[in-house]
């Protein structure tokens, strides 16, 4: 996959701040290309368009009342959506597993998302890129 | 018994401990359910191959004493590599993030909940039952799926073919469209009561001289062996034993299904255990 482009990535969350330091983080060496959006349903308008090799979504977007627009996007993505979580919840997982993507906490340190990153796709495509 | 009705969806219910187990059935109604419990991954195993059942309730954790124990879970690969279409829940009194994940995600469960109250929204019994009747629709759903697709006849008679079966029952040279037809349909009338949605072991016998078919079957629907006869004429078919059904098995005559000129017959084997079935299945190999 290196061979073939960086990896795109798409960051669904309502907290900005959080959002540009991890596209900061992502981006600083050149290695990920970041896109963020504040929304499922702008997420889903981009989702349409580029081709993500990963999606990071925020728990409470993927399942408050615009659900719908992120189970569009797992049917699109499937494995490659993996839902973000502000606090440690198993019953989110169970629901996010059920509806065929990933969960993880939400690294509360930006530059914890890197490795997060890394072995999602290197889980996907077996190899950190 | 007798007032039940007959081919009610079955659940196996897996739980060390008994209190749960004993609650785990009483939650269902049992006019509805056909249940079973197994107290271990061994026993459980042992009635997943004998038995299809609709939805298998494992709790995740059936050694009580060892904390990282999911042999619950664990269930799911035999599940998964019998095919029938059964849909699993695990119940847990111990969730985590990593079971449910390896549950839900890399096994292919239906379902996991807690079974501590609190925690479960709605509470527990009430999300229980729905999710057993939800998930007994989704097996349902599999099975008509691999009823339609006919996998499991040609699997079971894997090797022969229509026209083989034919060709045995009928003279040489008078194998129409149609008989072929007939035969296809008299084997799948008799099969699918009995079983089999899946890939399954099975023998099949032709015999030249008497012009029938025979094929032997572990009838996953009734935890049975079940052996279907098909031939030109009743009389061919009634009241003779094969040859290789030990004198000591009691077979019972099921159903039949006529065809013009085609004749079918189904019986189980009472009291063949599956060890002496696979035993006979080999034997033959």
């Amino acid at each position: 996959m290196s061979d073939r482009r960086i990896p795109r990535i798409l960051v669904v969350d309502s907290e900005p701040k959080w959002s540009q330091a991890v596209k900061a983080t992502l981006e600083e060496h050149g290695k990920y290309y970041v896109v963020n959006v504040g929304d499922s349903e702008t997420a889903l308008k981009s989702s349409y368009g580029d081709g993500f090799d990963l999606i990071l979504i925020n728990a409470t977007l993927a399942l408050g009342e615009n659900m719908p627009k992120f189970e569009e996007i797992v049917r699109l993505y499937a494995d490659k959506v993996l839902v973000i979580s502000d606090v440690r919840s198993i019953s989110t997982a169970i629901k996010v597993f059920k509806m065929g993507a990933d969960y993880a906490e939400k690294p509360f340190e930006p530059r914890r998302v890197i490795d997060l990153v890394a072995s999602r796709l290197q889980q996907a495509y077996g190899t950190a890129s | 018994m007798e007032t039940l009705p007959q081919d009610r969806p079955r659940v196996l219910i897996v739980d060390d401990q008994p209190n749960w187990r004993e609650a785990l059935c009483e939650l269902l109604d049992p006019t509805k359910y056909e249940i079973e419990t197994a107290a271990s991954y061994d026993e459980a195993k042992r009635k997943l191959r004998q038995r299809a059942f609709h939805v298998l309730v494992a709790d995740q954790r059936l050694v009580d004493a060892q904390v990282n124990n999911i042999q619950g879970i664990l269930l799911l690969d035999e599940v998964n590599k019998l095919r029938d279409g059964t849909q699993a829940i695990i119940v847990t009194g111990y969730p985590s993030i990593e079971a449910a994940k390896d549950a839900l995600k890399g096994r292919a469960a239906y379902d996991y909940i807690f079974k501590s109250p609190e925690e479960s929204e709605p509470p527990f019994n009430i999300q229980y039952r729905e999710r057993v009747k939800e998930a007994t629709e989704e097996a349902e759903l599999e099975r008509q799926k691999a009823i339609t697709l006919g996998f499991s006849v040609s699997s079971l008679i894997a090797g022969l073919t229509y026209e083989r079966i034919a060709e045995t029952l009928f003279p040489a040279g008078t194998v129409s469209q149609d008989l072929l037809e007939g035969v296809k349909r008299v084997l799948h009338r008799l099969l699918y009561p009995l079983q089999p949605l899946a890939r399954q072991m099975g023998r099949v016998w032709l015999s030249e001289s008497d012009q029938t078919c025979e094929v032997l079957c572990w009838s996953r629907n009734r935890g049975k062996a079940a052996l279907i006869r098909i031939g030109r004429e009743r009389l061919s078919l009634d009241d003779r034993k094969p040859e290789w059904l030990k004198e000591s098995w009691r077979s019972i005559k099921d159903e039949q299904f006529a065809s013009v000129p085609l004749v079918g017959i189904s019986y189980t084997i009472d009291d063949m255990m599956f060890e002496d079935f696979v035993a006979l299945v080999k034997e033959e190999d």
